[in-house]
């Protein structure tokens, strides 16, 4: 009932032309709610894939413009997040095909990751030690099939394993088999490190 | 209890949550007991922990802020419900479908709906563009000027910024290119000095977005500022005889603009803008009034009148021109300016007797009604030719990257200038040295290609009309022609110096530094032979610098811009925008 109070309010705001500032919909609103909520950890997935910021903020653009034309429809599954990821993953391996020269250049994060999480408290021999850990992890990442990689990525964008299957468009096992090598090999690097 | 250690990928799975609940109680009872698999998850923990710090934190500094793009998409998605404005059982519908209400709550509301049908109609406004709003308001702005002979408006707004309010009168005589504004703060008590103060910082965002302060509704410049805008998104709504259209955008100092026009005569009444700061900005209209010059104070611009009017009025030869079409080639020129047209669009302005044709070849279709709607009412003057051409088959947009790759050549040789950035970055930035590379080569192409683009307008601009033509223009409108070149040897100078200031660490050859105390432009000729000039320097400057930075299929072994050469050329087209910029500063003639 309450719900259904709701609809009539949002209907007689509708037609009465009161929801103008600044959309005019519903959907509109929920669209941008989910941008909201999304767009960081999107944005920091397709930059992980090799997309530059530019070309990620495009992306989703377009990903967030297709969900408002998907709800628009009344297509409302249960798995909205994989469906925003599954998207923005589409258009991105789209977006490489058609520009591969400009993402090449964009896509070598490793050094500048590296250089970034070394703790500026830390003294000169713990930077080393840091840095060589950090090297040997971020080596281990690039080395990971790319499917490891990936459900990685989205995992730790806080995915769910039937999420990350949906986004990529995989088997769960698949997803559960690609975390366990993935944070296996991270494990026995750190071991060998001494982290 | 299990005996058995757990396997890795379970272990990992319960921490996720991703087990039944059944197992997920008996790992947790195993690993109550056992050290060894605690121990083991741990680990998994501890690299997840370091694998997360990794990935997070390398982004944190790269992802830029949300308001850009989120009023991009706010923007995209009205449009697009503009574009498609759902029918009545639509809008039933869907509310229906998402809430799932009962019944009779869903007949309550198709009446309600059916009623209101008459109020959507008058909603929303489909049939009109953005560019069509500002047109008219354009058109209706100019006529109403044309009603009265020397003709000054009057405008008082009332601007409301970082809750303050302030009221600002503002007398304007556009023919004269002069006005007097005074501010008055409501409610705060302020001394005009401390009110100015306060508004400076939205003044510099109007400048910096090419609007103007001194005329801050007006349609014509809010329409140059949208023009400008490499990417943004637009909607437009109608409501209760006033229609609305809004512009966001990530380019420039303005994320948003919302303008509110009456409809009756399409006069903009209030706007609303948000800066990129987030700071909003409202200003709407209290008072307008075009008035006549001679009921004025004579004082109200400052001393006694200009010789501006005399001439102006009495001049044979200046009412010639007036009449003519040099004053008309004149406008059409400047409108076309104010759209950057000439920066980088094949458009020519051409005039024969009194008639003016403008022909070239535009982007798109879009591209053409913006220009024609920056032309406004000249646009349907007689004597203007209009033909622009859009070619068949949608141009691609242009990208960030100053000079793209081409496709299909796999046997790309490395920049002449990579190695001197790589050490150069390697020391100042060891982490993402391809990316400082990047950033650092598309700033000064981009900044290269901006410099060439205005000294080819500034070129254009100044040899668009003999010396016949610049004998024949009034004081105004050569002072407008001296304007746009100002405007264009500004940018040039500004550019040249960025590109200065980013190459000097790096690549900086000694010169001499050859500027004189003395300007050396004495005439309208000297004038229009430095914009050639100018021109010409930045051409070669382009070239050196792209093919300084940009990997070929061309072996190059030179870094053309490590060469006294091309600094000698850099402070060259630095000296002489200078020069120009100074000798037409304000329109004033300092011949």
């Amino acid at each position: 009932m309450r719900n259904g109070v709701a609809g009539t309010v949002a209907m007689m705001t509708l037609f009465s032309g009161q929801a103008s500032e600044p959309m005019p919909s519903e959907i509109g609103e929920e669209v941008v709610g989910l941008f909201e909520q999304f767009r960081t950890p999107l944005l920091r997935y397709l930059m992980s894939l090799g997309l530059n910021a530019q070309d990620g903020e495009e992306v989703i653009q377009d990903v967030f413009l297709a969900l408002f034309q998907h709800l628009k429809k009344g297509k409302r599954g249960d798995n909205l997040r994989g469906w925003i990821f599954r998207v923005a993953h589409n258009l991105a391996l789209k977006q490489f095909r058609s520009a591969n020269s400009r993402i090449v250049r964009a896509s070598v994060p490793i050094d500048e990751v590296q250089s970034e999480i070394v703790s500026c408290a830390a003294t000169p021999e713990e930077v080393l030690g840091q840095t060589q850990s950090q090297e040997r992890i971020q080596a281990i990442i690039q080395a990971l099939p790319e499917l490891d990689k990936r459900c990685l990525y989205l995992r730790a964008e806080g995915l769910r394993y039937r999420e990350i299957a949906d986004a990529l468009g995989v088997s769960l096992g698949s997803v559960a088999n690609s975390l366990e090598r993935a944070i296996g090999k991270l494990s026995r690097v750190r071991e060998r490190a001494g982290v | 209890m299990m005996s058995e250690h757990i396997r890795e990928g379970e272990l990992l799975r319960a921490a996720d949550g991703e087990l039944s609940k059944d197992r997920t109680a008996q790992i947790n009872e195993h690993l109550a007991a056992c050290w060894i698999c605690r121990t083991r998850l741990r680990d998994l923990e501890g690299a997840i922990g370091q694998f997360v710090h990794a990935h997070i934190g390398g982004f944190e500094s790269r992802i830029p802020k949300i308001d850009g793009p989120r009023s991009l998409l706010r923007a995209r998605i009205a449009e697009m419900e503009g574009a498609e404005k759902p029918s009545w059982w639509e809008a039933v519908r869907l509310p229906l479908q998402r809430w799932s209400i009962p019944l009779y709550s869903a007949i309550t509301v198709i009446i309600i709906g059916v009623v209101s049908i008459p109020f959507i109609v008058h909603k929303a406004a489909p049939g009109i563009t953005v560019a069509e709003v500002l047109s008219k308001a354009e058109s209706g702005e100019q006529l109403g000027l044309r009603e009265v002979k020397q003709p000054v408006t009057y405008q008082k707004v009332r601007i409301q910024v970082g809750g303050h309010v302030y009221d600002r009168s503002i007398y304007r005589d556009a023919k004269n290119a002069r006005h007097v504004a005074k501010l008055d703060s409501i409610g705060d008590r302020m001394s005009e000095k401390e009110a100015d103060r306060m508004l400076n910082p939205v003044e510099r965002a109007f400048s910096e977005a090419k609007l103007d302060w001194e005329a801050p509704l007006s349609p014509s410049r809010l329409s140059g500022w949208r023009s400008a805008l490499s990417l943004r998104a637009d909607q437009v709504r109608s409501d209760r005889g006033i229609t609305e259209i809004a512009t966001a955008t990530p380019d420039g100092p303005i994320a948003e603009a919302k303008v509110k026009f009456r409809n009756a005569d399409f006069r903009a009444i209030s706007e609303t803008l948000r800066l990129r700061d987030d700071r909003v900005v409202e200003i709407a209209e209290l008072d307008y009034k075009v008035l006549e010059l001679n009921q004025l104070h004579a004082d109200l611009f400052g001393a006694a009148p200009t010789p501006l009017f005399a001439v102006r009025t009495v001049g044979l030869e200046a009412a010639q021109a007036n009449a003519g079409g040099l004053a008309l080639e004149l406008d059409v020129i400047g409108r076309l300016d104010r759209v950057d047209a000439f920066t980088g669009e094949q458009i020519a302005v051409e005039r024969h007797r009194d008639v003016v044709h403008v022909q070239g070849v535009v982007d798109g279709k879009q591209r053409r009604d913006q220009i024609i709607a920056a032309l406004g009412l000249a646009a349907k003057n007689p004597e203007l030719q209009l033909d622009l051409v859009v070619p068949e088959g949608r141009p691609r947009r242009p990208t960030g990257s100053a000079h793209e790759a081409i496709e299909g050549i796999d046997e790309f040789q490395q920049a002449p200038a990579d190695g001197s950035l790589r050490d150069f970055f390697a020391k100042k930035s060891p982490g993402g040295i391809e990316e400082e590379i990047q950033r650092f080569t598309d700033e000064v192409s981009l900044r290269s290609q901006s410099a060439r683009a205005n000294a080819l307008a500034l070129k254009q601009i100044a040899e668009r009309f003999s010396p016949e033509d610049l004998r024949a223009m009034t004081p105004e409108q050569h002072r407008q022609w001296r304007g746009m070149l100002q405007s264009h040897a500004g940018a040039v100078l500004k550019e040249t110096r960025l590109i200065q200031e980013n190459l000097e660490p790096i690549f900086r050859a000694n010169t001499e530094d050859k500027r004189s105390p003395g300007s050396n432009l004495k005439s309208d000729a000297d004038l229009v032979y430095a914009a050639a000039k100018l021109s010409d320097l930045t051409i070669s400057n382009d070239s050196a610098v792209w093919h300084s930075f940009a990997a070929s299929t061309q072996a190059s072994n030179v870094t053309l811009v490590c060469l006294p050469e091309f600094w000698e050329s850099l402070l060259d087209a630095e000296i002489l925008a200078e020069e120009i910029s100074a000798s037409t500063a304000n329109g004033e003639s300092r011949f």
